[in-house]
């Protein structure tokens, strides 16, 4: 239970602090900072699964396709060799 | 206990959202600004915590847990670089000087439109809060002003519980002692 919920006075008063807003400049900083870390994070995990679906998926279906296809060029041919 | 409203802001967090980052820079800046300035009681350092606690929070935001607590999470974060800066200042000689002289700041000058009791009374209250050890001012600027739950507060701080308790018991001792030295100094000779 929260002391507040026992009628504690002094740690009601405590609830009567302000938040304090930071400097404007200050403020203006982080926000920018943080803002443009937001988007390079962003781009950044954009960039990440881009990869991840290219390793994952996108090489290994190349390669199978590129498997697959030269073998059914190599059994296409050996068979017109006998022929 | 967690905020219900906060689950779209960290979804769209966890997105990616750029946006999200402004709604809750907007949300939580005074909180947090406020808190740091309270615990460390010097601006520049307040200032640096302030900017590394909205920092980590735009690089992390992609990695959030689905049922993360953000106030609580900002709150932990925020306190932790103020920890870790500490840690630092001690590390750091030249800074040893200025953390002795970490006394109160000078008193303002009375504010002739503050006349109020309530304005009094909350001046009064910050200079004795600020004057508490740094152990006391954290446990009562989480559990008083921000309202965290004592159990949330333990987990913040790595504490059990019970020790949180006593941690607050003192806290409010120390605080209803240093209130009744600055009223004492206040009444006119």
């Amino acid at each position: 239970m929260s002391p507040i919920e026992q009628n504690d006075d002094d740690l009601r008063a405590l609830r009567e602090l302000r938040p304090v807003e930071p400097p404007p400049e200050l403020g203006h900083r982080v926000w920018r900072q943080g803002r443009a870390e937001m988007e390079a994070v962003s781009a950044g995990s954009w960039l990440t699964l881009a990869i991840r679906a290219w390793t994952r998926v996108g090489l290994p279906a190349a390669l199978v396709a590129t498997v697959v296809g030269y073998l059914s060029w190599a059994v296409t041919s050996a068979s017109a060799l006998y022929r | 206990m967690r905020d219900p409203t906060e689950q779209p802001l960290v979804d769209a967090l966890r997105r990616g959202e750029a946006s999200a980052f402004d709604a809750a820079y907007a949300r939580y800046r005074g909180r947090i600004y406020g808190f740091l300035l309270r615990l460390c009681r010097r601006p520049d350092v307040a200032e640096d915590l302030f900017q590394e606690t909205f920092l980590k929070l735009a690089r992390n935001a992609p990695r959030l847990a689905e049922d993360t607590d953000l106030t609580a999470w900002l709150f932990t974060v925020a306190r932790n670089a103020w920890v870790s800066h500490r840690r630092w200042s001690m590390l750091d000689v030249s800074r040893l000087v200025a953390l002795e002289d970490d006394t109160l700041p000078a008193a303002k000058a009375p504010d002739p439109d503050a006349r109020a009791d309530a304005a009094r009374a909350m001046d009064r209250l910050e200079r004795a809060l600020a004057s508490l050890p740094a152990a006391s001012r954290e446990v009562l600027l989480l559990v008083g002003v921000e309202g965290f739950e004592q159990d949330e507060v333990a987990g913040m701080l790595g504490i059990k519980y019970d020790a949180l308790r006593q941690r607050l018991t003192r806290a409010r001792a120390q605080l209803a002692e240093k209130l009744a030295m600055v009223e004492t100094l206040e009444v006119p000779a």
